[in-house]
Formats: C-alpha cells, sequence, structure tokens
C-alpha cells in the first residue's frame, strides 16, 4: 500500500474544464471517498489517478513518487469498475487470476492458485471459480470484480463506484464487507460515489467535489456538521436541506443571506403546541419508511423536509407546527461560504452576535409574517 | 324474473378465425415457396437419376438409377473442378479474413475521416459481380491494363497475363473476389470490434495486459462469432461462385479456374448433359448444406463461450 498525492490536477475535455486545480492526498491506509453530483469530475479524478487520462496540469505522486507519465500498469493500481468489466469469455478463476498473468509478475501456477482461492475465500465465491463470469448474478460479478482487484496486493483501491448497479439489500451487504475488508488489509482506497450514505459509512476522509472544485476535505462527521459552504451541505445528507433566506436587515448586517436547517433538525410539533416563534406549516405528504418518516411540508410557497425516528411522529395532513430549535442551523453569507466554520465553536454563539439558530428562529418568524 | 333460457350454441363469429387468417396471410408466400424453390429442387433430384437433356424435349427419359453419380464421382473432370473450387474458395477467404480484419482494426480507432474511408472501401462490395470480373478483364490486359503496369513498377516486367497464364489464372480470380469482397469481412468485424465494451480494454491496462495479450484476451473472443459469420456468408457464397468467374476466365485458360459450377454450367447448357448436371448439382448441394451445418454447430458453441 502506498500514499496517493494529487497536486495541482486540471483537465479538459475540448473546451470543458473538468478538474480545476484539484490537490489532495490519501494516506497509506485510508479509506478516501469522493463524493459529488454526476458531472463533478469525480470519475476524471480516479481515471488520473490510475493513468487513463493525462492531467493537463499537475502531478500525480503515488507513494511519494511522481507518476504523471506513468503508464497505468506501471502505477500497480487496481480499478473497479462500476459496470464490473469482467472478462466475459473467462472463467471467474482466470479472470482473478488475469493480473497475476502480468508480464512483470512472474508467478508460478501454484501460486497464483494459491492466491486467487486466498481471495475467492474471502469474498465467499469460492464455489463459483469454475463458472464463466457472465453466468453470474450481479453481487457475484462485483464480488469478483473486486477480487480481481484484492488479488493483485497494488499499491492502492480506485474504486468507481462499484455498488451502485447492485440492488438496495446487496449493496448494503457489500458496503459493510468493503469497510472490513480495508479494515482488515490495511487498504488504501480512493472510492468514487455520489450516494452520501456510502460516504458515510465508508470514509476515513470524504472529498465533497463540485463542479471540478475540491470544495472541502474531512472526516464524513466533520463536513455533516460543519460544511464549508452551500454546495457541500446539499451534497452531503440525502433530503434536501432546508433554506430559508433571511430579510431582517440586523442579520443581514452580520453577513448572513441564508439559514439552512437540516431535515432531521427541523422539529414538528402538534398545531396546539405551537409557540410564538414557531411556522405554521401544511402537511403534504408523508412518507412512512419504517425507523424513520419524512415529511413534505408547505409554508407559503416553500417547501420544507423534515425527519423524525418515532412512528406517527407526522400527522398525514393537515396544519403542524414547525420549530427550528437546534443550534446545529447553519449560516451561510451571500456567496454560499458557511460562517462560523469553527468546528470546536458548536452550539457557541460567535463572539459579538447572536447564534445561527436564534437567527433561524428570528428569520422563521419572518417568513410567517 | 324470468327464468334463464337454456343456452344456445355460441354463434359462431363471422369472418376468419385467427388460423386461418394467419393461413390466409402466410399461403402466398408458401405456394411462391414451393413453387419457387422445393418443387425445383425435386424435379432436379428427380432428373439427376434420369437420361434427360433440356434441348431435346420429344425424346423419352429412361431412368438411370444412380448410374449418372456413379460417373460424376469417377469422373477425373468433376475432382479437377472441386479441387478448383476448393483452392479459390480457402484463399479467397483466408487472404479477405485477414486483410478484412486488419482494415476493421484500423478504422475502429476512430479517426479524422474513417467514417469516408469506410465508405470508400465498401464500395466495390455494392457493383455486379458480372461487371467486377468484365471490367478487370481489362484491369488484366498486358499491353494496356493497369493492373500489369503497376506490377511493372515493382517488378520491372509486364511481360505475362494473370488471366491467360495458367499458373496465375487460379490468383487471379483469388485477387478479384478479395478485392470485391474484403469490404464485407471488414465491415462485420467493424460491428464486432464496436461492440467490445471500452472498457475491458481499460481493465486489461491497468491489470498490465500487453496490447497482444488485450487482442487475444478481450478483441479476438469477442470478434470471432462476428468474424464466424462473415466467414460463413463468404465460404457459401465462393462455393457456389460463377458470375464473376465466368466473366473474367470462362474457367480457362484450359481449365485451370473452371470452379464446380462452371462446370456444371458447361454440362448442362453447353453438352445439354441434363440429368448428368442435375446429379451434380445434387452433389454440390449435399455437399455445402453438409459444410454450412457442423459450421453453424461449431459458430454456436463459440457464441455460447
Amino acid at each position: 500500500m502506498a500514499e496517493v498525492r494529487l497536486e495541482n490536477i486540471t483537465k479538459d475535455f475540448g473546451r470543458v474544464r473538468a478538474l480545476e486545480g484539484l490537490s489532495f492526498h490519501i494516506e497509506d491506509g485510508e479509506f478516501f471517498v469522493l463524493l459529488g453530483p454526476t458531472g463533478a469530475g469525480k470519475t476524471t479524478t480516479l481515471r488520473t489517478v490510475a493513468g487513463l487520462e493525462r492531467p493537463a496540469a499537475g502531478r500525480v505522486l503515488l507513494g511519494g513518487e511522481d507518476a504523471t507519465g506513468w503508464s497505468p500498469a506501471q502505477r500497480d493500481v487496481a480499478f473497479v469498475f462500476q459496470q464490473y468489466s469482467l472478462y466475459p469469455h473467462l472463467t471467474v478463476f482466470e479472470n482473478l487470476a488475469f493480473p497475476l498473468r502480468a508480464p512483470g509478475k512472474k508467478l508460478g501456477a501454484r501460486e497464483i492458485r494459491r492466491r486467487v482461492e486466498e481471495v475467492a475465500a474471502k469474498l465467499r465465491i469460492e464455489s463459483k471459480l469454475d463458472n464463466k463470469a457472465t453466468a453470474l448474478s450481479g453481487g457475484e460479478m462485483q464480488r469478483v470484480s473486486l477480487g480481481r482487484a484484492l488479488v493483485r496486493e497494488p499499491a492502492c483501491f480506485l474504486m468507481d463506484e462499484p455498488l451502485s448497479s447492485l440492488d438496495a439489500k446487496l449493496r448494503e451487504g457489500l458496503r459493510v464487507e468493503l469497510k472490513h475488508l480495508q479494515v482488515e488489509l490495511g487498504a488504501t482506497i480512493l472510492y468514487v460515489t455520489h450516494d452520501q450514505v456510502e460516504a458515510m459509512t465508508l470514509a476515513d476522509r470524504v472529498g465533497v467535489l463540485v463542479g471540478g472544485h475540491l470544495q472541502q476535505v474531512g472526516p464524513p462527521e466533520e463536513v455533516y456538521e460543519y460544511p464549508d459552504n452551500l454546495e457541500v451541505a446539499q451534497q452531503m445528507g440525502h433530503l434536501p436541506l432546508n433554506l430559508f433566506p433571511v430579510e431582517e436587515e440586523a442579520v443581514r448586517a452580520r453577513g448572513i443571506d441564508r439559514i439552512g436547517v437540516r431535515a432531521e433538525h427541523l422539529r414538528v410539533l402538534p398545531e396546539e403546541q405551537a409557540g410564538p416563534d414557531d411556522l405554521r406549516a401544511e402537511v403534504l405528504r408523508v412518507e412512512r419508511l419504517g425507523a424513520e418518516e419524512v415529511a413534505f411540508l408547505r409554508v407559503g410557497n416553500r417547501r420544507l423536509y423534515a425527519m423524525g425516528e418515532e412512528h406517527g411522529r407526522f400527522p398525514d395532513a393537515g396544519e403542524v407546527a414547525v420549530r427550528v430549535e437546534t443550534d446545529d442551523s447553519l449560516a451561510f453569507d451571500p456567496s454560499g461560504r458557511r460562517l462560523d466554520r469553527d468546528p470546536g465553536g458548536r452550539g457557541e454563539a460567535p463572539p459579538g452576535g447572536e447564534s445561527p439558530a436564534d437567527a433561524a428562529r428570528r428569520m422563521a418568524r419572518g417568513l410567517r409574517d | 324474473m324470468s327464468t334463464p333460457k337454456p343456452q344456445a350454441p355460441r354463434p359462431r363469429r363471422r369472418g376468419f378465425s385467427d388460423r386461418s387468417l394467419a393461413w390466409f396471410f402466410v399461403g402466398p408466400s408458401v405456394l411462391l415457396l414451393l413453387a419457387i424453390n422445393i418443387f425445383p429442387l425435386v424435379w432436379n433430384i428427380y432428373l439427376s437419376f434420369t437420361n434427360y437433356a433440356a434441348n431435346r424435349p420429344g425424346t423419352p427419359v429412361r431412368g438411370m438409377g444412380t448410374r449418372n453419380y456413379e460417373r460424376l464421382l469417377s469422373q477425373e473432370d468433376v475432382w479437377e473442378s472441386l479441387q478448383h473450387t476448393a483452392h479459390f474458395v480457402t484463399w479467397s477467404i483466408a487472404l479477405q479474413v485477414l486483410l478484412g480484419f486488419g482494415l476493421a482494426w484500423l478504422l475502429s480507432r476512430k479517426f479524422r475521416g474513417s467514417g469516408l474511408w469506410t465508405t470508400l472501401i465498401v464500395l466495390p462490395m455494392m457493383l455486379s459481380p458480372a461487371v467486377v470480373g468484365t471490367f478487370w478483364t481489362y484491369l488484366f490486359q498486358p499491353q494496356i491494363g493497369i493492373f500489369n503496369a503497376i506490377v511493372g513498377l515493382f517488378t520491372g516486367t509486364t511481360e505475362f497475363s494473370m488471366i491467360a497464364n495458367p499458373n496465375l489464372a487460379p490468383w487471379a480470380i483469388v485477387l478479384v473476389d478479395t478485392w470485391m469482397w474484403t469490404p464485407f469481412i471488414m465491415l462485420i468485424c467493424l460491428a464486432g470490434l464496436n461492440s467490445v465494451p471500452r472498457d475491458l480494454y481499460e481493465a486489461a491496462e491497468i491489470d498490465g495486459a500487453s496490447s497482444w495479450r488485450q487482442f487475444w484476451t478481450v478483441t479476438l473472443p469477442m470478434v470471432l462469432p462476428f468474424l464466424m459469420l462473415a466467414v460463413l456468408f463468404r465460404g457459401i457464397e465462393n462455393f457456389k461462385m460463377f458470375d464473376m468467374v465466368n466473366e473474367l476466365t470462362s474457367g480457362g485458360p484450359g481449365s485451370v479456374t473452371e470452379l464446380a459450377n462452371i462446370y456444371l454450367k458447361r454440362e448442362a447448357f453447353e453438352k445439354w448433359r441434363t440429368g448428368y448436371a442435375a446429379a451434380l448439382a445434387v452433389i454440390l448441394f449435399v455437399t455445402v448444406f453438409g459444410f454450412a451445418n457442423i459450421y453453424v454447430k461449431v459458430w454456436n458453441a463459440v457464441k455460447q463461450r
């Protein structure tokens, strides 16, 4: 395993700039997840690390060495593709053995067999070794694809949304297995996804990529709770962020343009418990997902999303009171940058002013009027 | 409340039932098929056991038993014509596969103008074989033909004739057929090459496979079913080859380019030994049918891999 470092990577496709001055590093043995919407440049980044794309500018360092000009084979990285990309006419065994038969490897037939069987056992596909790769189910195919990467014991693993073409159950199962394997092997992994749940559950650190720019890098909880800007806040979290425009001059004067509140921080109360600061919202729809409930609300012409973990917390229709009462609400300046970005300052009011939560509460009052 | 009347038998619906409607649609084609395919085949098989001659309509037709076949199979000429056919089929297809695949390989690397090149290369295929045969006689013309002129550029000699020289004529027909039909193999291979997902090559590249190994483990297995289909088509076509060669050499000089079908045409329409020729037609039919069937079995096995 080796550390991976990207320095000022810029990449164009024709006139479109896919990546702009991208720099980050992945430590040895780290699970790094690159999260971003479609077209953000995630896959391009991955392919640049793999050597499948040449950057227009910048350097790729693998294990401290400048690998920018190296071929994919020289880089000794393993790539797991979204669509498996197994060799269709080969058996599972041959697929797994394929990278071991590369000219540089010089492994004996017995050693190849030993390593393939070891990996197959780890991924629980021993019984499938003699099957044709195309005769497998999706989950099995992706296991083989992972196996083909594992068997090489490469410098690092590059994974391009490897779980996204599996059904939900399988995806969760394989996700857990993958994290387990990574910890066990101490593998360095660069993992690309648009699924924030995968980012939250797998990553040691997550990097949020939007529009070819790396917006923020950090441990997933930190990025979730203290997003640097509006785009990051909207990427993390699977329900849209509730955004309130600030109109009150006193608040605006402090640079706050919008207030964001996550769905789980929006408290919904029966109408009769409404306090003077609370909003009145109309319930449009409630999705009961078993363990949690999601309510789609409307205040004026604005949509709000609320999430709760108890059954029957939201009425199916009618009016409710909405309270923004936690200190976790996020304040953004007009450019979308989050104010009060000190991660240690949880719940503390910024010096010389009210907390974003206070502002949100007052702002909510403004909305109601 | 009235008591329900005993159920009357359901009245037949007007018009056709589904089944008779189906026959109504299919019937004409079935009849046509019977008239122009099945009947001639059966009639031909019948004639092959007789001494029928098409230019003597009045004379009584006698049954010959299997004597036509016995004579055919012991006839030196027949075996020679089959050898010519084998030579022609083997070499023309070998060359077409090599060149066609090579061209497809080049064209599959989408470069500027690759579409135009494809169109240009495909042009010969669109000509009529008889036309091709005729104009290649001019190209092969020793004094003014461009072929000899080009060969002369490289070797300094134009003192030869492709189609009048018994050693060169069998290669002349291979050459012309290759010129005409290489694009066909190329087109089908191109479709095959384009069907290989890009990411398989990328996976192989990352796995450290050389271009050579990528070709053998990714490209070839995926293109093979396409290539085999093209070879089947070309094989059947060339086994039956008549028009182009008839125009180009008419089987000559001597009989060195006398393919089975040209020999058959001579027997049937120059010597008017219709029954005898019919027997040869049956033998050729059975041969090509048998080969094609075995080939399709192999092809299916390859596809299933």
